[in-house]
């Protein structure tokens, strides 16, 4: 005799799992339906396969177009994970039976044209998404697991359980509507699948799905087999792939933004795993989460606090604590009331930091198996396995090291952002060492299943996509960092139209300050563009024609900044000049140095570039020391606001004050500048003076203050100008001359 | 009947005979299980500090108004022989929560020991009869009993308020107490051993951070609760209201309530000067030094409240306001009378509606 079972279950949740897993057993079937799209079907062997550790997603998309796309995430507490398991197990016929995301799409897509029925999906309700959990909130309460294990893990038939959850879902839904049409749709083609299974013969078949649907299922007998079919009428079903990838417990969570998500996988999990002592095993991981962060929680707090739990819960009625006992017991014994103190381990405790492994065996990608082999080739393997934050050094001088430093710049290209530099400065092209903070996410494999439409390989796909987004982009700036990262990536084929763009877009520029930020990296490309045997193309032409026009613009670019625009803008005046110090053009560098006096003299400038252009002249050479010390006379002259001349003084003196030490002029011109103001504006432009002085080293600063008393100065060198900076980029090479001996003791 | 006239006469009558009505109801209609030598059940306590009704109909007015799951802890924490510390910054109805837990708990709210800097520690255990002592020798005669011992002979809570102000080699000899819950009384070689029901709650100012800090040992022994001041609005503004009815009636005030739209206008002050931005988020603002805790918008009102019965015409008003409230807010006459100086000139002044605070301030700086 026929039988059919519907199992309803609640998506990852632990307790339906364990209950499933043992009805399923009991019931002994022969073939296995399990609310899934059937064109992942092709997945379902490799759940037998031990290297395939959840939490781990069934990712389905369109190979011509990745916008559409589905996951399917299972964690080892979902039914639905555990029935795959048992149905592998016993070799019986196991498959998913739900629509598939070909056709789903499809049918989306005619609903939303209004070819269909004419009107927008609606957002599901709560209950339809976990009708369970809306039950247990009806029954007061707020951890739906909790709920499930009271009032159905203790059932002695489990069998009965499902029959008792099915008849629920079937008094939910005629009070509450079956919900939106695609659900309609979704059971007609599940129950399609039932009767096609039927039909091949089978004798005992169990179907697990959503308690939503259950009593649809259940029903399938009594709906005509044509109505069901009439639903996909005319819908052509779009070619799909898939494959497995790996999930993370954060992505499981319904705080990451996946509507169906839990609240509390960690937590599942360990429900799930060792349900009798949870209370203590879920007190006892926080009590050792806190050691880890160096705080006190003994044993014998542990027990406390499981007391206290027992206690709230026993007050509340509640046959055993649930994760709101737990998180509060755990508040108020461990961490002193303190909420700060659980926050810091909560994400942890609750939501977990687990994330899924997906073996090499199983079909992925092209741009997925390139990836995974440059990485082997570039022995960057064990880092990509690692879920630690992991610190790299790269010196270029070495084959495979090179291949790596391309690989990560090339994933940076793809916007997957394996590694990040440390310590880069401008002008890190030029360096043959380069440190890296490596931390593989379980979200990049999606982005490489993603980027994976720009190409087979990694370069491919690098290059397409730089492409793509110069030939999207309207910043310079932007379109600086593409020519940068393509050079870092070794990317050298489409230099030249990268390029292109460039010149095109630059042409068109009106905005100086756009290709003020773009000039130091095309110099940096220039300059630097062999360390790595690329050819500096035409970027030096390039240049040659963007510093006059800088320098035509300048004036203008510096009126009606306010201050922080001002800071900013100084800054870019500063890059922009040392960039040209390199590239070492004098017709460039003559223009510049015009702009530059023109801005130092003018009066509607912001008195902050004003000062600091006016220094850069002196600096350079390019005016005297009487037409600084007569400009600085003027700037800081007594009718002058002092807001002004102080702002004025920030730009003058950026950096160093051996200036003021060893002239005698300026000094003086400060000296009475300062005498000369009221105790009040004083007061005011403190602050002021305060932030010019306080950057420089405290050799010159003691200095500055002789000086102001009156003493002579005696500057000499003295230790503490060492630039701890400059110290790290100086002392591998010392060591390396001294023979490896290692690091002084900083003195004090 | 002498009794019962002494009842209006008292300053301010303890809990347990203020509400006694409430609590007889509760405890005749539970039928819930109680721990031993508890006066009602656990469920019955909360109910009685966050109100509602008891099961023969009899209303429970709120005596904590907050969260509730802070009660229920704070509750099953005693329920299950663990010390209850209740912390929190001043104002925040710490003490108010601790006299009501032993009320509702023992029946008692009077077993008491306050901390100060100068406590010894025989006012934790035991004292002397100097007279009897000298005349009869040691005996349990002579023994003075502390407060604590009282609550661990009778079976009751004890309540150590500002635990943090005490000395802490006193405040150690808490940790036999708690661990062992016995007295040892070595002159007279015998112990005292606390009977079921015993407990112990103490209280904590977080302000006094770092004066005499818990020792780790001791602070183990504690269930801590926090409680926070008051998360909105309109909670603060309810909390301030109730009290104020409550005092002035004990007080004797004149029945007029204080108006509903003074108490929101000095409650909105209080929260905005606090967290240091208006209540719309315009614009930044200086905080003064002083808590500025529910608590003291309450003394603010009454103290109002007095004036205007006093010495006016019996409604409270702006200028009856303006002393208790620069008061309130000006601790440390340095730093926050510019604090609060610049919040009139920036905030009040540009009020619609209250110009006559901004007058009355004015008037008293």
């Amino acid at each position: 005799m026929r039988e059919l079972k519907v199992f309803g279950i609640r998506h990852h949740g632990p307790g339906s799992a364990r209950s499933l897993r043992k009805a399923i057993h009991a019931f002994g079937p022969d073939c296995l339906l399990i609310e899934g799209p059937t064109d992942a079907d092709a997945l379902i062997p490799y759940v037998s396969d031990d290297g395939l550790v959840p939490p781990v997603a069934m990712l389905i998309y369109d190979p011509k177009d990745f916008n559409w796309a589905g996951y399917f995430p299972f964690a080892r507490f979902s039914p639905e994970w555990q029935a795959l398991k048992y149905g592998l197990k016993q070799g019986i016929e196991t498959r998913f039976i739900d629509w598939p995301m070909g056709l789903s799409w499809e049918m989306e897509l005619a609903a939303r044209q209004g070819r269909l029925f004419n009107q927008q999906l609606p957002k599901r309700q709560t209950w339809e998404q976990d009708p369970l959990k809306y039950m247990a909130q009806i029954a007061g309460y707020e951890d739906s697991e909790r709920w499930w294990d009271i009032y159905f893990e203790r059932a002695s038939n489990e069998l009965e359980v499902f029959e008792v959850i099915n008849e629920m879902m079937g008094a939910l839904r005629s009070e509450l509507g079956h919900g939106d049409d695609s659900n309609l749709w979704r059971e007609a083609h599940m129950r399609k699948e039932i009767r096609s299974a039927v039909k091949s013969g089978k004798e005992r078949i169990a179907v697990v799905c959503g308690a939503w649907h259950a009593p649809a299922l259940e029903a399938w007998e009594g709906i005509p087999a044509s109505v069901d079919n009439q639903v996909f009428k005319g819908i052509r079903k779009r070619n799909t792939q898939a494959s497995w990838i790996p999930w993370t417990y954060e992505r499981l969570a319904v705080s990451s933004g996946y509507a169906a998500g839990v609240e509390s996988p960690a937590w599942y999990r360990m429900l799930f795993d060792s349900r009798k002592e949870v209370t203590i095993r879920f007190l006892t991981k926080a009590a050792r989460l806190l050691r880890q962060e160096k705080l006190d929680a003994s044993s014998a707090q542990v027990i406390d606090a499981v007391r206290l739990a027992e206690g709230l819960a026993a007050m509340r009625g509640l046959d055993l604590p649930g994760i709101q006992e737990l998180r509060e017991s755990a508040l108020s014994t461990f961490c002193e009331g303190a909420t700060a103190r659980l926050k810091l381990i909560d994400h942890k405790l609750v939501v977990g930091d687990r994330v899924g492994k997906v073996p090499g065996n199983i079909p992925q990608v092209p741009l997925m198996r390139d990836l995974e082999k440059s990485i082997k080739s570039a022995r960057l393997g064990s880092e990509y396995e690692s879920s630690e934050v992991l610190r790299k050094q790269l010196d270029l001088r070495v084959p495979s090291n090179r291949a790596a430093s391309v690989i990560l710049h090339r994933l940076i290209a793809l916007e997957i952002p394996w590694g990040t530099r440390q310590n880069q400065r401008a002008g890190a092209l030029g360096s043959f060492q380069e440190n890296w903070r490596l931390k593989w996410r379980a979200t990049f494999s999606l982005k490489v299943i993603e980027a994976s439409v720009f190409g087979k390989t990694l370069e491919e796909a690098a290059s397409n996509f730089l492409l793509q987004q110069a030939a999207k982009t309207l910043s310079l700036a932007k379109l600086g960092e593409i020519t940068e990262i393509a050079l870092l990536g070794e990317l050298p084929k489409i230099l030249p139209d990268i390029i292109r763009h460039l010149n095109q877009l630059a042409a068109r520029a009106e905005d100086v300050i756009s290709m003020m930020e773009a000039l130091p990296v095309l110099v940096r490309v220039f300059r630097y563009g062999d360390v790595r045997q690329t050819p500096p193309a035409d970027v030096e032409l390039l240049v040659r024609q963007w510093i006059p026009r800088i320098a035509l613009g300048l004036p203008a670019s510096c009126t009606a900044l306010d201050m922080d625009e001002a800071r900013a803008h100084f800054k870019r005046i500063r890059e922009v000049d040392q960039s040209i110090q390199l590239l070492q053009h004098p017709a460039e560098e003559e223009s510049w140095n015009q702009a530059l006096q023109r801005v130092a003299g003018r009066q509607a400038i912001s008195p902050l570039i004003q000062g600091g252009t006016t220094r850069i002249c002196l600096d350079r050479g390019i005016e005297s020391f009487q037409q600084t010390e007569l400009r600085m006379r003027f700037a800081l002259s007594v009718t002058q606001e002092a807001m002004q001349a102080s702002h004025w003084l920030e730009g003058f003196l950026f950096g160093s004050g051996l200036l003021v030490i060893h002239q005698p002029v300026i000094w003086n011109i400060l000296d009475s500048w300062v005498q000369a103001l009221s105790a009040d504006r004083f007061q005011e432009i403190l602050p002021l003076l305060r932030r010019s002085f306080s950057n420089f080293p405290k050799s010159e600063r003691s200095e500055i203050w002789k000086l102001a008393n009156g003493k002579k100065p005696e500057l000499t060198q003295s230790a503490d100008i060492i630039n701890e900076e400059l110290e790290e980029v100086v002392w591998p090479m010392i060591q390396l001359l001294l023979g490896g001996k290692s690091r002084p003791e900083s003195e004090s | 009947m002498a009794k019962k006239k002494e009842i209006p006469q008292t300053l301010r009558p303890h809990a347990e005979v203020l509400f006694k009505t409430e609590l007889d109801a509760l405890v005749q209609s539970d039928k819930d299980p109680r721990p031993e030598n508890w006066l009602m059940s656990p469920q019955s306590v909360v109910t009685y500090l966050l109100g509602g009704k008891a099961k023969d109909g009899t209303v429970i007015t709120p005596k904590y108004f907050g969260q509730k799951r802070l009660m229920e802890v704070a509750v099953a924490t005693l329920a299950t022989d663990r010390a209850l510390l209740l912390a929190g910054v001043p104002g925040t109805a710490k003490t108010w929560v601790s006299e009501h837990l032993a009320a509702a708990i023992s029946g008692d709210s009077t077993l008491l020991v306050q901390g100060t800097a100068g406590i010894s520690e025989d006012a934790l255990r035991y004292g002397w009869n100097y007279a009897r002592l000298l005349a009869e020798g040691p005996s349990e005669k002579s023994l003075v009993a502390s407060p604590v011992m009282k609550a661990m002979l009778s079976g009751k809570l004890i309540r150590v308020e500002e635990l943090t102000r005490m000395p802490s080699d006193v405040q150690d000899s808490l940790i036999t107490l708690l661990s062992e819950k016995v007295l040892p009384v070595p002159e007279l070689n015998l112990e005292i051993a606390a009977i079921k029901g015993f407990n112990l709650i103490a209280t904590a100012n977080t302000r006094d951070k770092g004066v005499h800090e818990l020792s780790a040992a001791l602070r183990r022994r504690f269930n801590t609760v926090m409680l926070p001041l008051p998360a909105s609005l309109e909670e603060e503004v309810e909390i301030v209201k109730n009290r104020v009815a409550e005092l002035g009636s004990s007080l004797s005030l004149s029945a007029k309530v204080a108006p509903l739209e003074e108490i929101r206008r000095l409650v909105l002050i209080f929260r905005e000067l606090r967290s240091g931005e208006t209540s719309d988020g315009s614009m930044k603002l200086k905080s003064p030094s002083s808590t500025l805790s529910a608590a003291e918008a309450i003394s603010v009102i009454t103290s109002g409240q007095a004036l205007a019965t006093y010495f006016g015409n019996g409604k409270i008003s702006a200028a009856d306001l303006a002393a208790g409230l620069t008061g309130a807010i000006i601790k440390d006459p340095s730093r926050d009378l510019q604090v609060w100086q610049e919040y009139l000139e920036t905030v009040v002044r540009s009020r619609k509606d209250w110009k006559d605070l901004y007058k009355a301030c004015k008037e008293v700086l």
